[in-house]
């Protein structure tokens, strides 16, 4: 069992793309941008397998996204053990074994004219643990989302043993 | 030379108090023979089908003559020239050898990849000069493996079995949607690679299941699952065949919907005489790591659901949004299906704003599913509007049916060691091979890694149907003794 401060990050809807309670959401069309949210706290007995509960929301300019940004999670530990900051691609880790048949249509060109004004929004929670070689150790560490060129605000936080 | 006896019909019985004593070198072995159904009855080489119980059930549909050749151990018997209790030694012969044999770690993992007894084992003869030996060699779980027995007697006289090659069998049954416009229409290319690797596959009869335009949702899986389940209970050579029976559903779509994603254009331009606003769809995936990308609108896929959710046009500045009804917004260019589309914004007052159009889009199609935990597969016969070829379909058959024989092995469990290429959780879920892609990645969805790899247990459907030169030892190694 792992605890989480606060507590509501103990109910984070993994993989979910649409809003929760954890997630932020900024409620205003001009803004871009990714902003997440963290647990400040981290207690876990040391057999237990982090989960790092990453809550997040982008609204961002859609040209680069389906031109082929990756998101990537990015974590440097402030106190701890870890020496070299780490990141991972956000890449598929969960769900069901298929094969998928590729889009016919994936590798068509992207018109930039026709995705000049469009803007994309969806909310994302992760567990960051999924994305690093390293399983969390205790310490502090800050971590951030980028996706393509835009990176989220920083959010630091702590991993205690019990 | 003496006529064969089965034992108990032995003039000199089996006491040992009845036995006679005849100087050692009075007699000498004559034969170790493989049985062959009867006590009586020998075979030389021969295949040995190890992965099914010694029962007469497992003999109907598959070719097998008899239980003596089903089972992990094989009956053998041993002859002399004279009818008395002499002793003997005997032994498993591995014969060949190849890369494929099982490692030391396999070994520990699973009893039944240790061939038994390697060496010379001491065993006695009844009194008539015969004994038949049950249980006592061992061949191993995997396929296209040989062996023979060898005995020898006190004079030192060796004699030896033919050579019986270990091989694995299942049924399968094609269950097609009824009304599928085409289905895969000869799993030739499936039972010769499946054949490659030492595993004989025994089709039944199709059993049809009613049609499903499409396996997406949870409720639909259930109901194509409880489809399938009730098409085998009602034919009891099906039901007979558990488990070592798999079952090979065809759908039509197994696409997956994303609903209602918003599709937002900023600095519009709308009013009387404005030029309709075309707009492309797009969408971050269901999956984490499926990011934003083009999409295709969920049309035409199950009747009475369509694409189109709700639209508005929010103007700048302090104007209130204005909903758009269903008739202002179209899909753009093709009617069947397309990945943009097109609102009709000259009753809007003239101005500028924002479009917020949502709309149900195609997240992914899938070429096959395995239901973890069942002996039930699923090939789609339609991906993207259009027929999936029957190769494409001969390959999802080959990949599926690779899963429900464990691959691609890991090294866990009592299944063989690790595939070096294989990865799960960098772009695809499920154990997987991404022979011929670069080692290492942390992302093999690209379409790059697709047309690079060379492996039909790749994570995604990739035109091969046979398994690589990493998978195959794994193939040939692999217990199936537990079925389906």
């Amino acid at each position: 069992m792992i605890d989480y401060i606060p507590p509501e990050f103990e109910y984070v809807p993994f993989g979910s793309i649409e809003a929760s309670s954890c997630a932020p959401y900024v409620d205003d069309l001009s803004w871009r941008g990714i902003m997440i949210r963290m647990p400040e706290e981290i207690r876990l007995e040391p057999d237990d397998a982090p989960i790092l509960p990453i809550c997040g929301f982008y609204q961002l300019s859609s040209l680069p996204l389906v031109q082929g940004a990756a998101m990537v999670v990015h974590l440097r530990g402030v106190n701890s053990t870890m020496v070299e900051e780490q990141s991972g691609r956000v890449v598929i880790t969960d769900g069901q074994n298929e094969p998928d048949i590729p889009d016919p249509a994936a590798n068509e060109p992207i018109d930039p004219e026709l995705w000049r004004y469009k803007v994309s929004t969806a909310f994302f929670h992760l567990n960051g643990q999924s994305y690093f070689r390293e399983a969390l150790s205790p310490g502090s560490y800050e971590l951030y989302v980028s996706y393509g060129d835009t990176k989220s605000n920083i959010v630091g936080f702590t991993v205690n043993h019990r | 030379m003496q006529d064969l006896q089965a034992p108990g019909n032995s003039q000199w019985g089996g006491h040992p108090s009845q036995t006679p004593v005849l100087p050692v070198e009075d007699f000498h072995i004559v034969a170790v023979e493989w049985l062959d159904g009867t006590d009586t009855k020998v075979i030389g080489d021969c295949d040995q089908y190890v992965n099914l119980p010694q029962d007469a059930k497992w003999l109907g549909d598959s070719d097998i003559s008899n239980i003596d050749r089903l089972g992990i151990s094989p009956r053998f018997r041993v002859r002399f020239d004279r009818p008395v209790s002499g002793s003997f030694k005997w032994r498993v012969v591995p014969v060949g050898g190849d890369a494929s044999e099982y490692s030391g770690a396999e070994k520990k993992r699973n009893a039944k990849f240790v061939p038994g007894k390697l060496d010379w084992t001491s065993a006695s003869t009844c009194g008539d000069g015969t004994v038949i030996m049950v249980n006592a060699a061992q061949l191993v779980a995997g396929g296209g493996y040989k062996f023979k027995v060898e005995a020898k007697d006190h004079h030192g006289a060796v004699v030896s079995t033919g050579v019986i090659t270990t091989k694995r069998l299942f049924w399968y049954s094609e269950l097609p949607m009824l009304n599928l416009s085409s289905v895969l229409s000869s799993t030739g290319t499936v039972e010769a690679e499946f054949a490659k690797h030492h595993l004989v596959m025994k089709q039944l009869a199709d059993l049809a299941i009613p049609h499903q335009q499409n396996i997406g949702s949870e409720a639909e899986v259930t109901t194509l699952k409880s489809n399938i389940s009730a098409a085998v209970a009602g034919n009891p050579t099906a039901v007979s065949k558990a488990p070592y029976l798999l079952r090979v559903a065809y759908t039509d779509h197994l696409a997956v919907k994303n609903p209602s994603r918003p599709q937002r254009v900023d600095g519009v331009k709308v009013g009387p005489g404005a030029a309709a606003v075309k707009i492309p769809v797009s969408s971050t995936g269901l999956r984490d790591g499926d990011g934003e990308a083009p999409r295709w609108l969920w049309s035409n896929l199950v009747n009475g659901e369509g694409w189109f959710v709700s639209a508005k046009y929010m103007p700048s500045g302090r104007g209130a949004a204005v909903i758009l009804p269903a008739n202002k917004v179209s899909m753009a260019g093709d009617l069947v299906r397309s990945r943009s589309i097109e609102v009709d914004v000259s009753d809007l007052p003239a101005g500028v704003g924002t479009l917020i159009v949502n709309v149900n889009v195609v997240d992914r199609m899938r070429g096959g599913l395995a239901f973890g935990g069942t002996p039930n597969i699923c090939i789609c016969t339609r991906a993207w509007w259009n027929t999936v070829g029957h190769h494409d379909q001969a390959c999802t058959v080959v990949h599926e049916m690779g899963h429900q024989v464990h691959m691609v092995v890991d090294g866990s469990g009592n299944q063989p060691d690790r595939v070096t290429t294989q990865y799960d959780k960098r772009g695809h879920v499920g154990s997987h091979c991404h022979n011929g892609c670069a080692s290492g990645q942390e992302d093999y969805s690209t379409s790059d890694n697709v047309k690079a790899s060379t492996c039909v247990m790749f994570g995604t459907v990739n035109g091969k149907v046979a398994f690589c030169g990493n998978c195959a030892p794994a193939m040939k190694k692999v217990d199936l003794s537990a079925g389906f």
